[in-house]
């Protein structure tokens, strides 16, 4: 039974299908580039090329004002060796990890409380969206000051319960420093984790469900036999657009710690700000922000493969 | 990046014939839109001193027929800002530069010597200091506008209270440092990525004889004299607060204002803040001169400075602004408004109203003579910038304080400065 | 194992009541700190719960009277609905041309355009700060206007390609069988059955473009110029002690727009996500 269902629920959000056959349309071929000729054009001059410019920047010495000499790959491989980009090469990756692991997580268990049937509840599913809707860059402020190295709410409330006896810095300890950033991550980034997956639960059928039941499995047995493997697609979907958002996030950490305490909350793009603009390494700049790149465009092309093989375009 | 050189040839050459134009236009005459001035600036912990640069700006617009724009942002943002203009072309005509930035931005300043030839004529000659800053390579590129000073900030109640003499040395802040802690009241001192950072560190180094180089900017960290300053900070942040290790600029002035701290290196923004919110412990915000070391008493200084950017439009009128910037009048607006927190950076107008008034002003008297920039013992340049900028100082001790040895400590600075670009020889 | 209505509606409630918790506790606070007199915000001594002295408007009235702030909203408001409203437009036609008609390598423009969605503004910001001063909008609203649409238009084609695909073509196809141009049958018929997608990726791209940072913060110098996002952390940030009251109350009041929109049109929100599996 469990095929017949993973087919069924997956035919579902139908993007880019198969196109149908249509007789005695000579000219749709025209039509069609024409109508994406000015999307075309827009990605091809304000994505494309800055891209290529990128990578032509990443591979000379071009500081500010000075265009600098071609040196091929030798900014990549000179990067790592680097002490500031190699600790920073690692929080991107532990950054994006525990925050996507967590938004992963939390983000099932939120899809399972916001299916819920009672009054009210479109209220719910609005308020727990609102994180992720706000302007990160001014919803962070409000973090920045949560975590005051004075006036934290936390420590006072710590304090108050006798849990600490002087207050704690949290953006000054590496690790309370890392949870900081990690948290106000998962924070922001939760709700598109459990809307999406709300959005996959409530196509399952219902008498999947009421079937599953009747022969007896448990609650347990049908999230893990029924919900889960219906909602794989879409898990896959959602944690791959992530991976590629955390992993190029800037406003959390530029707005939350600056990099700090001692680079342990550096990611590759607020380094690249740091060497590229404030300093005008562009070269290096450049390089840093690329350095991910090899590895977002596999995880796109295995998503889009990944889509086309579910979702059947 | 060929067409980057021509295209900002052109705009160069551009804007020169524009600011021609502008300045052969006559006053009043129909066609003449009028110029606006746009100046960036670094927001000014003392509020009073943006108001200041604004003043004289509208002032000097409103003589010249042309409008004013004052901008100013977070003075940590203002480095990345002109890097930004700089790739843009595009941006403002008179920017802010502090330190090191009139060398790393020299392809896009205008020469002032013009400028400073006739200020020093008329009022005499800037600190050597300012002229660190702004003298790159044979030419004015910035001219020198204000110094920030560091100064020791305390709550003499509270060292009242501990029984501890007001410090004049290092040792003297780390003797009292246990006993102030002691009764809830901490020193502070930040050791984080942030510029009051480098500005408490860099001359806490140099007072032990240490520094990131030497004279010929040769890489010098790894010295006896960095290990007794990794020792003694080591030691002393045992006695703070471990939120300094978090702290952002406004960090030390939150946690004196707030009546908890007792001890910080700070501008007089701390103290001119509880003078004019007339706070209740107001009275017993005092400041002293930077501690000594070892070595003896090292004050540092970050010198801010307006350069004209090449792609501006305004260029003939910016430098007449920049000039109007040193009369009398112009002066004694800045330094009024300025109220102390803003050094001159020509020795003529030292005789500034607030500190005569002021007795907690008066460690800023004979400040800049001795002073220095966070590049020295060797001159300003793009390395001193990027360790400035990636707060290899601070971290360096950060890790000091927080477990690492001394080996370790000054192997990550050696490494991190040797990574952007310092060397042994 | 039946439970009664009211007991299933408490279990929502008490399961929901921590991520509720979680998600509104920094908007509660910036609320609170917006409204706190300066004396006793900066008062250890004082509950920061409570509002003890009173509440006051001077951190909103120094907001809106003092400060740019109105300016950043104004810009805000521009460059969202213009990029927002070309996007949605040309994305249209793309969706149209991806979901309906049949051309060489559809496949691969879709893939192309796939990719771009997910290329990082982060990666961009060093090369497009050139590129704006090359087609002379650098530092103005348009830098942000035109290039806005280079993230937001792969993602609303994405959004509204599945969503045509989920309508149904019967009527579409009997209009063009009429003689009605594409254009024509995309106006006249597609257009209103696609409604609730189209406000979907509406709301979406508004949404991003409201929220989006580096751009701003890179491309924009000019202080009467710039986008509540920077302009609230670069120009109102003085690092000081005294600021954290207009800052929250800054950055209260420009969640609102969005968050306001969302809730008027979650359910529009959560269908346009479902679309494929409510109607296809």
């Amino acid at each position: 039974m469990g095929d017949d269902v993973t087919e069924s629920a997956v035919r579902r959000p139908q993007v880019f299908p198969r196109r149908l056959r249509r007789p005695g349309l000579g000219a749709e071929s025209t039509v069609a580039w024409g109508m994406l000729a000015p999307t075309l054009l827009l990605l091809g001059l304000l994505a494309v090329y800055p891209l290529l410019y990128a990578l032509y920047l990443s591979m000379t010495t071009a500081q500010v004002g000075a265009p600098g000499r071609f040196v091929g790959l030798a900014n990549f491989l000179r990067l790592p060796h680097t002490a500031i980009f190699a600790l920073t090469l690692w929080n991107t990756v532990l950054y994006t990890v525990s925050a996507v692991a967590v938004k992963l997580a939390l983000g099932l268990v939120l899809a399972f409380v916001l299916a819920q049937r009672a009054p009210g509840m479109k209220w719910i599913r609005s308020a727990v969206l609102v994180p992720w809707v706000a302007p990160i860059s001014l919803s962070v402020l409000a973090w920045t000051w949560m975590f005051d190295s004075t006036f934290s709410v936390f420590n006072w409330v710590l304090m108050h319960l006798h849990l600490i006896s002087g207050p704690i810095g949290w953006l000054g300890t590496p690790r309370l420093a890392r949870f900081a950033v990690v948290l106000v991550n998962v924070w922001s980034g939760l709700p598109f984790f459990g809307i999406t997956f709300l959005a996959g639960l409530v196509t399952i059928p219902q008498e999947l469900y009421e079937a599953a039941t009747v022969d007896g499995v448990g609650a347990l047995g049908r999230v893990r036999r029924i919900t889960l493997p219906l909602l794989r697609p879409v898990i896959a979907t959602v944690v791959l657009f992530s991976v590629v958002m955390t992993s190029s996030d800037f406003a959390t950490i530029f707005v939350l710690t600056h990099g700090g305490p001692m680079n342990t909350t550096q990611v590759l793009s607020t380094l690249a700000f740091r060497l590229g603009l404030a300093t005008g390494d562009l070269g290096n700049g450049a390089a840093i922000s690329l350095y991910l790149f090899p590895a977002l465009l596999l995880a796109t092309t295995v998503q889009a493969r990944l889509m086309r093989r579910t979702w059947q375009w | 990046m060929r067409m980057t050189r021509r295209k900002f040839i052109t705009a160069a050459g551009g804007a020169g014939v524009a600011a021609t134009t502008g300045l052969l236009r006559l006053p009043g005459a129909a066609t003449a839109a009028p110029a606006t001035i746009r100046l960036l600036s670094h927001s000014s912990y003392n509020e009073d001193s943006d108001k200041a640069v604004a003043k004289i700006g509208e002032a000097f617009a409103a003589q010249h027929n042309a409008a004013f724009a004052g901008e100013f942002i977070d003075q940590p943002e203002v480095a990345a800002k002109l890097t930004a203009e700089d790739q843009a072309q595009a941006g403002h005509d008179i920017v802010d530069l502090q330190d090191n930035l009139p060398t790393i931005h020299k392809n896009f300043l205008v020469p002032l010597d013009d400028v400073v030839a006739e200020i020093e004529k008329e009022f005499g000659a800037f600190y050597p200091v300012a002229k660190d800053s702004g003298y790159v390579e044979g030419h004015w590129l910035s001219l020198p506008w204000l110094g920030n000073s560091e100064l020791a900030v305390y709550r003499s109640d509270y060292f009242a209270q501990a029984g501890e003499p007001i410090p004049s040395t290092w040792n003297d802040v780390l003797r009292a440092a246990p006993k102030l802690k002691q009764i809830g009241h901490p020193v502070g001192i930040a050791i984080s990525q942030t510029e009051d950072s480098n500005a408490a560190l860099y001359p806490l180094l140099w007072a032990f004889g240490a520094g990131v180089t030497d004279t010929q900017g040769r890489l010098a960290i790894d010295s006896p004299a960095t290990n007794a300053a990794l020792d003694y900070v080591r030691a002393l942040a045992a006695q703070m607060d471990s939120a300094v290790y978090s702290w952002d600029d406004g960090g030390n002035n939150k946690d004196i204002l707030s009546g908890h701290g007792s001890y910080t290196i700070n501008a007089p923004s701390i103290y001119l803040r509880a003078k004019r919110e007339k706070m209740a412990f107001a009275g017993a915000v005092r400041h002293a001169q930077p501690p000594a070391g070892p070595r003896g008493r090292f004050f540092y200084v970050d010198i801010h400075g307006w350069g004209i950017m090449k792609f501006g439009s305004n260029i003939g009128l910016a430098k007449q602004l920049l000039r109007s910037m040193y009369s009398a009048e112009s002066q004694k607006v800045f330094l009024t408004l300025g109220q102390g927190y803003d050094m001159p950076v020509l020795p003529r107008f030292d005789a500034n109203p607030p500190y005569a008034a002021d007795p907690q002003l008066r460690p800023e008297l004979n400040y800049m003579p001795h002073a220095h920039l966070a590049a020295y013992p060797a001159g300003p340049d793009a390395r001193a910038e990027k360790a400035y900028q990636t707060f290899i100082i601070p971290n360096m001790f950060a890790r000091a304080a927080q477990g690492a040895s001394n080996k370790d400590a000054i192997a990550f600075a050696v490494k991190a400065l040797t990574d952007i670009g310092y060397s042994a020889k | 194992m039946v439970r009664s209505p009211a007991r299933r509606a408490l279990t929502a409630y008490l399961t929901a009541a921590p991520f509720v918790v979680f998600a509104l506790f920094p908007f509660a606070w910036m609320l609170v700190t917006s409204l706190k007199k300066n004396n006793e915000l900066y008062d250890l001594s004082q509950n920061p719960f409570l509002i003890r002295a009173g509440i006051t408007w001077e951190h909103y009235q120094y907001l809106f009277a003092q400060s740019p702030f109105p300016l950043w909203l104004r810009n805000s408001i521009i460059v969202a609905v213009v990029s927002t409203a070309a996007s949605v437009v040309l994305a249209l036609l793309a969706a149209y041309a991806l979901a309906r008609l049949r051309f060489r390598y559809a496949e691969g423009v879709s893939t192309f355009v796939f990719i771009i969605y997910l290329l990082p503004t982060t990666l961009l910001f060093l090369p497009l700060a050139r590129l704006v001063s090359v087609l002379h909008i650098a530092n103005t609203l348009w830098s942000l206007i035109v290039t806005y649409p280079a993230f937001m238009t792969p993602f609303i084609t994405w959004m509204l390609t599945a969503y045509l695909n989920s309508i149904p073509r019967d009527l579409e196809e009997s209009a063009l069988v009429d003689g009605c141009t594409r254009l024509a049958a995309l106006r006249r018929i597609v257009l209103p059955l696609a409604r609730p997608g189209i406000i979907t990726a509406t709301l979406f791209g508004f949404t991003l473009a409201w929220g989006e940072f580096i751009y701003a913060l890179t491309f924009i110098s000019t202080t009467s110029l710039k986008t509540v996002t920077a302009g609230v952390v670069v120009d109102l940030i003085r690092g000081d002690v005294f600021y954290w009251g207009s800052l929250m109350a800054g950055a209260l009041v420009a969640s609102l727009p969005v968050v306001i929109l969302f809730s008027l049109f979650l359910d529009h929100y959560v269908s346009g996500l479902t679309a494929g599996a409510v109607k296809g």
